[in-house]
């Protein structure tokens, strides 16, 4: 659904991802041909393991390893092209326009640095006592319960939900108006999940970001996002509404939900599989 | 992962094929990184010049011939003579005899000891693993070269007594690499199984563990054998190695430093060689470790 | 704190193990010698009550066990017997000889490491380019030359051929002891006593070894960071470091580097130790008077005494080094404490 009167804050047009591998079998394609918009909303990109989600939200930030080509017919951050930007006009977007979520925090962050020091760096041009009274400011922002201590932690002295709000207290904190959230959620307790849910639903409204969210758990992304993109193999299968998705007309989006676990009344007999088609995988979307 | 092309796939029609063409496949990708290919061909070189030596010289490098002496490189005398007048490309392709006898000798002695002593110490663990660690220990907390020099001047000098001067001191790490290797196998799960089936220690120790452990072994050896031969070559150039006359390189080079000013080929050639198949034995070293353990990509 | 006092006890424990292990390996070696060695001090031609008065006052009568024990005592009082060729105590001798080793041994490390350390990082960055593949050549180079052929072509080629250095020995034959000796390290006492043109001297004798040998550790340093390098560029922490917008250079040097510090000590510690090896070749060579020239010319000599007494010294001061690099890294990853 591309936006007529302006343009969306993230464009792609045939997105292509692949990976030259280090045997014989040549080149593996991660991502065949993704199109979507993304404006101020929160979009979801729900697939399994190795549809290509993941190589899809790097390569929108240019953080794929050297030996991963990319080509798009259209790649564009706010009318900004990011196919054609060399590395350090990428620098200049990421972070302060675009931002990252990963999925592990407790791996993503630097395991020698205090997580202060970490937070404090996505502020440039500040001095060290500015620096520090905006980073407290945004773990409080985060809930975080005693912002003082984080300050001077090393990650591994923190529990991974707390982690992760840091991390997100260090992605929200220069303002981006893009959010590119990998599972960010998966690496949770689920009790500590819902909480960090609702926090980043509240940062988005507040402040009227953009969010890619991608996750393998499509109960969870019909739940929190506007609306919802089904990837398999490198493509896009079906573009729908949230609350569409109990319409859902594809038969691998109507299998992702059956199989979905959930508390049934009275349910007998062996748990649903996902039964797969690989016409899907020959199957492509254009552009929504 | 998403594959482009569909897979066939096809299995081995025995341990031994399987075997095989895990060994095709790792030549073929040691033969693809032209630096490993060097270092093989260097190493096939060393080879060869060891068999085939009197077809590669026609001068015997124990004859000497005093009017012939001190002889600058030329067309009759590739890299001149020396000091008794015996022609030093010829000393050179006989010692390649001597360096590799000595190679050969301390892996012959050191890769089974350390598998023994590894083996045992990371599988019976208690207090066997560590009196064994403690030793090996011991003999670490040695510098290499030292421990060898004390141990031949000991001994008195000779090629034999510098092999097993050698050896004593190169064992430690094959030890502790297979120790490691060991400890991390001991509670695989294919272990329990076997343990579940009946089978005893020793079974399990040799069936199961040791092919496992060969190849950190092997990747270890070919980066040793290098500090080997400059360990060998730091003794002959003591005068612990090879007595005179036999044509040692590190000898070559200690008696070649007295002429080092105005004949500077007797010392130098004998280095070039060192130098040389040193370089090829690292090459080969890190290619194969490049195949067996290949690390990942950077981006910054 | 009662943690840290349990392993620091338990460390100083197994140190004092290995070092008991040392002493008894260089026990045995001094008696595996095939030479009696009581004809070494005698002659062979010395009367049979000669040699029986002899063997007993060098306790050879002994069992061994005694024998052992009484070498322990003396070792841990700093005995290490006489020089058979000085008839100095060979204690003496180490203590006047060791610091020009340590001199040559800082100085080459102080260039593996200002120099190896940058070259393996930029080949860690810019890996598969030809940066890298030069610095590897370079690295390997050093790993593969015999480092005492390599000084006799750095003499022949800077010092014989070029004359761009002066030639070998520590100092100028005229300008020995003049410098009161407080540390025994010559650069460090000649400015202690305020007289540069003994410095200068010395640091110009310093220059060539300095450089051969430093050669080597950065050799085996470059090749060391660039391994750890390149392990710790593809970890997960340095793509939350790019994607937060942060110049390369904060991201290699404020992120990568810091993860690496601990290994790098281990490192540059082990290139200690190693060069204090590789003294041994290359002190001949230069005609540098430290302790490796002492136990080459003792060995020519079958002065066991002395050969052992260094072998000992340097294996202690290898141990002391490993238990250092051991504190360090106690001390400096958060993630140990």
């Amino acid at each position: 659904m591309r936006k007529k009167k302006k343009t969306p804050l993230l464009a792609v047009d045939g997105l292509h991802v692949s990976y030259s591998a280090h045997s014989r079998r040549g080149e593996v394609a991660a991502v065949r041909g993704v199109s979507f918009t993304v404006d101020r909303e929160k979009v979801g990109i729900v697939g399994e393991s190795g549809s290509g989600k993941s190589s899809l939200a790097r390569a929108v930030l240019g953080l794929l390893p050297p030996s991963a080509k990319v080509w798009a017919k259209r790649l564009s951050f706010d009318r900004c092209d990011l196919l054609r930007r060399n590395e350090r006009s990428m620098r200049t977007l990421r972070g302060k326009r675009l931002g990252f979520i990963p999925q592990d925090a407790r791996i993503a962050l630097n395991p020698v640095m205090t997580v202060g020091a970490q937070i404090a760096e996505a502020c440039s041009g500040m001095s060290r006592r500015a620096a520090r009274a905006r980073v407290l400011e945004m773990l409080e922002a985060v809930r975080m319960d005693d912002p003082e201590r984080v300050w001077g932690a090393y990650p591994h002295q923190l529990s991974g939900g707390m982690c992760q709000r840091a991390m997100i207290a260090m992605t929200l904190l220069p303002g981006p108006d893009l959010l590119i959230a990998d599972e960010p959620s998966s690496a949770l307790d689920v009790h500590v999940r819902g909480k960090i849910l609702k926090l980043m639903e509240e940062m988005t409204r507040e402040r009227g970001m953009g969010l890619l969210f991608i996750s393998h758990d499509i109960d969870l992304v019909g739940a929190f996002c506007d609306r919802i993109l089904v990837m398999y193999g490198g493509r896009i299968l079906e573009s729908l509404a949230a609350k569409d998705l109990a319409q859902a007309r594809h038969p691998y989006t109507r299998g992702l939900m059956t199989c979905a676990p959930r508390l049934r009344e009275g349910w007998k007999g062996p748990l649903p599989v996902l039964e797969r088609d690989s016409a899907w995988f020959g199957e492509g979307e254009a552009s929504p | 992962m998403t594959v482009s092309a569909q897979e066939t796939l096809t299995f081995p029609a025995s341990r031994a094929s399987a075997g095989l063409a895990w060994l095709c496949r790792v030549w073929r990708e040691l033969a693809a990184n032209p630096l490993t290919l060097a270092g093989i061909m260097v190493i096939v070189g060393l080879l060869v010049m060891a068999v085939a030596a009197p077809g590669m010289t026609s001068y015997d490098p124990l004859a000497q011939d005093l009017s012939q002496r001190l002889l600058p490189p030329s067309t009759a005398h590739w890299c001149g003579t020396d000091e008794l007048g015996r022609d030093i490309f010829a000393r050179i392709v006989y010692g390649a005899r001597i360096t590799l006898r000595i190679v050969l000798l301390v892996l012959a002695v050191v890769a089974p000891a350390g598998l023994l002593v590894g083996c045992a110490a990371g599988y019976l663990g208690g207090w066997v693993d560590a009196v064994l660690m403690r030793i090996t220990d011991i003999f670490l907390a040695f510098p290499k070269l030292i421990l060898a020099l004390a141990l031949v001047a000991a001994l008195g000098p000779g090629l034999d007594n510098a092999v097993i001067a050698i050896a004593l001191t190169a064992w430690p790490p094959f030890a502790r690499i297979v120790r490691a290797r060991t400890v991390s196998l001991r509670e695989a799960e294919f272990v329990q199984a076997a343990r579940l089936m009946g089978a005893g220690r020793a079974r399990i120790i040799v069936a199961h563990i040791v092919p496992l452990c060969l190849p950190p072994l092997v990747v270890r050896m070919t980066l040793e054998m290098s500090g080997i031969i400059l360990t060998a070559a730091g003794l002959g150039f003591l005068g612990l190695g090879a007595q005179p006359p036999l044509p040692e390189w590190g000898t070559m080079i200690s008696t070649g430093r007295a002429f080092l000013l105005d004949q500077w080929w007797v010392a130098t050639m004998p280095g070039i060689a060192i130098f040389v198949v040193s370089l090829g034995f690292n090459l080969f070293g890190d290619g194969l470790r490049d195949v067996l353990d290949p690390k990942t990509e950077t981006r910054v | 704190m009662m943690a840290t006092l349990r392993s620091l006890s338990g460390l100083l424990f197994s140190v004092s193990l290995t070092l008991l292990g040392l002493i008894a390996v260089t026990f045995f070696i001094g008696r595996v010698v095939p030479i009696d060695p009581v004809l070494a001090v005698v002659g062979d031609r010395a009367g049979a009550e000669v040699v029986e008065r002899v063997r007993v006052e060098m306790g050879l009568h002994l069992p061994l066990y005694q024998q052992f024990w009484d070498y322990l005592g003396h070792v841990l009082r700093g005995d290490f017997g006489n020089s058979v060729l000085t008839a100095n105590p060979v204690a003496e001798d180490i203590r006047r000889l060791f610091p020009a080793t340590l001199e040559l041994a800082t100085a080459a490390t102080l260039i593996g490491v200002v120099v190896g350390v940058p070259l393996g990082v930029a080949a860690a960055v810019w890996r598969g380019r030809w940066l890298d593949h030069v610095i590897r050549v370079v690295s390997l180079v050093g790993y593969s030359v015999p480092v005492f052929w390599l000084a006799l072509v750095g003499l022949l080629v800077f010092y014989a051929e070029l004359g761009l250095v002066v030639g070998p020995g520590r100092i100028d034959i005229y300008m020995e002891e003049t410098v009161p000796f407080v540390s025994g390290v010559i650069l460090f006492d000649s400015l202690l006593a305020g007289d540069r043109e003994v410095f200068w001297n010395a640091l110009s004798h310093l220059l060539l070894p300095a450089a051969i040998l430093g050669y080597f550790s950065l050799a085996y340093i470059a090749r060391m960071t660039r391994g750890f390098m390149i392990e710790q560029l593809s970890e997960e922490y340095i793509v939350t470091a790019r994607a937060k917008g942060l110049a390369p250079a904060r991201v290699v040097w404020g992120h990568a580097l810091g993860n690496v510090r601990v290994q790098l000590i281990t490192v540059i510690a082990l290139a200690y130790a190693g060069l204090l090896e590789g003294s041994v070749l290359t002190e001949t060579v230069f005609s540098w008077p430290g302790l490796g020239r002492y136990i080459t010319g003792s060995l020519l000599n079958a002065d066991m005494n002395a050969v052992l007494g260094g072998t000992l010294v340097v294996g202690a001061v290898f141990v002391g080094v490993n238990l250092l690099t051991d504190l360090l890294y106690r001390f400096l990853d958060p993630r140990v404490r």
